[in-house]
């Protein structure tokens, strides 16, 4: 679906690389290794506070942290709608309820890990941190949470004639138990390092507005097939990031190589291509001439079974 | 516009959308004892479990019986191929303008909590297969191939108020131009996980559920999946079909005050039911039946109770909680209640509110306690869940 007046105002992230509060993170690319690698976690202290946020588990702050962030650099104060993309949901919690019946027995129980177990935990903490009694969604679809989740938000600003701001975020972590679960299941394309992130962005309708590029196309195919080829012809976008091998005569960069693989790394692949637009020596830093002029990025996701997904960015 | 076009639904009171509106007619509840989950509470809190076992749903449903599957994608394949075959989507030649939304709190829960102890163990297959369908996607992934659906899939889990939010979600993929015909509700599945996580939030009734009673105690646990048919109005005219009804309006609300419980006024119900109603363009008086979600718990149907005396200024039109028949669904619930509803407008009848004796105290207002056949052209259905999710639908004739 092409469409217009949809901006990405602001991004932050939280992943394997020094994504979050460090504009320059890209001058200084770690290089990942082949065992499941966790997010550099920040010095949660100097954001949170440790009392409220005692008893929540990393991916809950991580998601927390960033979606404050993006706000703060949008210089928003409320929110309008939250949409979670999240494929795995809290798994902390989830095996620290399980494992709390299967050793203490079915009496007596603690509710807290069970309460920040559900998937919607999330955006349930985002909407209650800046008091959002609007519109609240949690997308939980594999490699295509976050595309989803994005395509809520592009119809909700579509449906909306006012101007909205929109948080969208893809969260997903990874603990011991998956690590080890992830490796030896091959949920994974099993080329890349399995990582997590959190990657939060507020994307809005409003022209006036701070903003890194346009959002301009998200489209869905069962496969890579020619309505995706005939996209690139069409939209020509002057970069793709796609992990996948792809010869349509466009420079291709293998994001996945920066921030591993999880199963919204797509946003991870919008928030670089943000980064691209708007930090001087980014692209450079992936390799890109800075002859090439950069107006249009796409980012192309081919997930286990061929499914397919197109988002197109442009510079504003 | 969207249309509704077929439903379908399993639940602890029947196997399918038929055997569902008998047992509600006869005012049959499906609250026991389960035969299915290995619990300490099997013989203390009663649920609303499905009346077969996992391999008769294989049987019935001619699965191949070497695969593993989950209970959410057996219960998911049986109601959501009934919605199928109700609208007659197999004639619908491009699969491509089909798409399938489907909610599901805890996924496939139910074999995560068997297996994961001993996922070190297995050889890589087994365990590929085991912990993928872990994952909420999994039912709507087997559903998507089963029924044929090429368009858009996707899947929500926002608690109870999955389903409704799915349906929603369909919706707004219809008005946009992305689908002719969406598949959308929900489904989860009893398990230990969830009936200990509900039970030590300490909000499980030992006793079958009083939804709205001034005694109530808490919720029985449920499982389950209901789907509808959204279709546009291009769609099925050119299909020739006859529609059940249309979805007139909706809203997705949060109600942003606590991860588990609700403000007492209901802010989030209030603006949910208001702004489905202020989007169907309808005035409160206008609504003939409220598929209330009431859990039976102190904390919903006193918020929720109070939400509604503000939405609809004390007149509050005829209730009821159709959860005293099945239990709570979770994240089925939504889309259960929305083919109850569509019942209830094409057969002109408000169900029962089944094991209520006195209002509760600070609220004074009953549901319906009799079965009653009469014209119901506006049924508003309620759906909300932890996290503050609130969700309401119109459904109108």
């Amino acid at each position: 679906m092409q469409f217009d007046h949809v901006y990405i105002g602001s991004s932050s992230c939280v992943s394997v690389q020094e994504t979050f509060d460090n504009p320059n993170w890209f001058e200084a690319l770690k290089p990942l290794t082949a065992e499941p690698t966790k997010a550099l976690a920040p010095d949660y202290k100097k954001y949170l506070d440790p009392m409220a946020t005692r008893r929540m588990s990393k991916v809950l702050k991580n998601a927390l942290l960033t979606a404050r962030q993006a706000m703060d650099q949008s210089g928003i104060a409320e929110l309008d709608a939250v949409i979670t993309a999240t494929a795995w949901g809290c798994q902390e919690d989830t095996t620290k309820f399980l494992d709390s019946f299967e050793s203490m027995g079915e009496e007596l129980l603690s509710p807290t890990s069970f309460i920040q177990s559900t998937h919607n935990t999330i955006g349930g903490l985002i909407a209650m941190s800046v008091k959002c009694n609007g519109y609240n969604n949690t997308i939980s679809h594999d490699f295509l949470s976050f595309e989803t989740s994005l395509l809520d938000a592009v119809l909700l600003l579509k449906e909306n004639k006012t101007a909205m701001n929109c948080y969208v975020g893809g969260i997903d972590e990874l603990t011991d138990f998956s690590a080890g679960i992830f490796s030896n299941a091959r949920c994974f394309d099993g080329v890349h390092t399995i990582t997590e992130a959190a990657t939060s962005f507020i994307i809005h309708n409003h022209s006036s507005a701070r903003k890194t590029a346009a959002l301009t196309n998200i489209s869905f195919t069962p496969a890579i097939d020619q309505t995706i080829l005939d996209l690139i012809t069409k939209n020509k976008p002057d970069l793709i990031l796609c992990s996948s091998k792809l010869n349509v005569g466009v420079p291709v960069f293998d994001y996945r190589s920066l921030c591993g693989e999880f199963s919204t790394a797509a946003a991870f692949g919008l928030f670089l291509a943000g980064e691209l637009f708007t930090k001087e020596g980014a692209k450079e830093a992936i390799g890109f001439s800075s002859s090439n002029t950069l107006q249009k990025i796409a980012v192309i996701n081919v997930y286990p079974e061929g499914r397919c997904s197109y988002l197109e960015i442009q510079k504003c | 516009m969207t249309w509704i076009t077929g439903i379908g639904t399993v639940s602890a009171i029947g196997l399918d959308v038929a055997s569902n509106y008998r047992s509600l007619l006869e005012s049959r509840d499906g609250i026991g004892y389960t035969q299915y989950i290995d619990t300490y509470h099997k013989t203390i809190l009663p649920v609303g479990e499905v009346k077969l076992s996992n391999e008769e749903f294989i049987d019935w449903l001619a699965l191949d019986k070497r695969d593993i599957y989950s209970r959410t994608e057996l219960l998911a394949l049986k109601a959501a191929s009934e919605a199928h075959t109700h609208a007659g989507l197999s004639e619908v030649k491009d699969r491509t303008r089909i798409a399938l939304i489907s909610g599901t709190s805890v996924g496939g829960m139910d074999l995560s909590e068997r297996y994961y102890k001993g996922y070190e163990l297995e050889n890589k297959r087994e365990l590929v297969a085991k912990f993928r369908k872990h994952g909420c996607f999994k039912h709507t992934e087997t559903v998507s191939k089963t029924l044929k659906v090429l368009g858009i899939s996707t899947t929500i889990s926002t608690a109870c108020s999955s389903a409704a939010n799915a349906i929603i979600y369909g919706a707004r993929l219809i008005d946009a131009g992305l689908a002719d015909v969406v598949i959308a509700g929900g489904v989860d599945p009893l398990s230990k996980f969830t009936i200990n996580g509900f039970n030590s939030l300490k909000i499980l009734d030992t006793q079958p559920t009083r939804p709205f009673d001034d005694s109530r105690v808490g919720l029985n646990l449920a499982e389950g999946a209901g789907y509808v048919v959204l279709e546009s109005e291009q769609s099925f005219k050119q299909r020739g079909v006859k529609p059940l009804g249309r979805l007139l309006g909706y809203a997705n609300t949060c109600d942003a005050y606590h991860q588990t419980a609700s403000s007492p006024e209901g802010k989030g119900a209030v603006l949910a039911m208001t702004n489905a109603l202020t989007m169907a363009n309808l005035k409160p008086g206008d609504v003939d039946y409220v598929n209330v979600h009431g859990t039976g718990t102190q904390n919903n149907d006193l918020s929720e109770g109070t939400a509604l005396k503000t939405v609809f200024n004390d007149q509050v039109p005829a209730f009821s909680s159709t959860k005293s028949y099945t239990g709570h669904t979770l994240g089925a619930s939504g889309g259960i209640e929305a083919a109850y509803s569509l019942l209830a407008i094409n057969n002109g009848v408000v169900y029962p509110n089944l094991r209520f004796k006195n209002s509760i105290a600070d609220l004074g207002i009953s549901p319906q306690q009799e079965i009653e056949y009469k014209t119901v052209n506006i049924v508003l259905s309620n759906s909300f869940g932890f996290g503050g999710n609130n969700t309401s639908l119109v459904f109108g004739k």
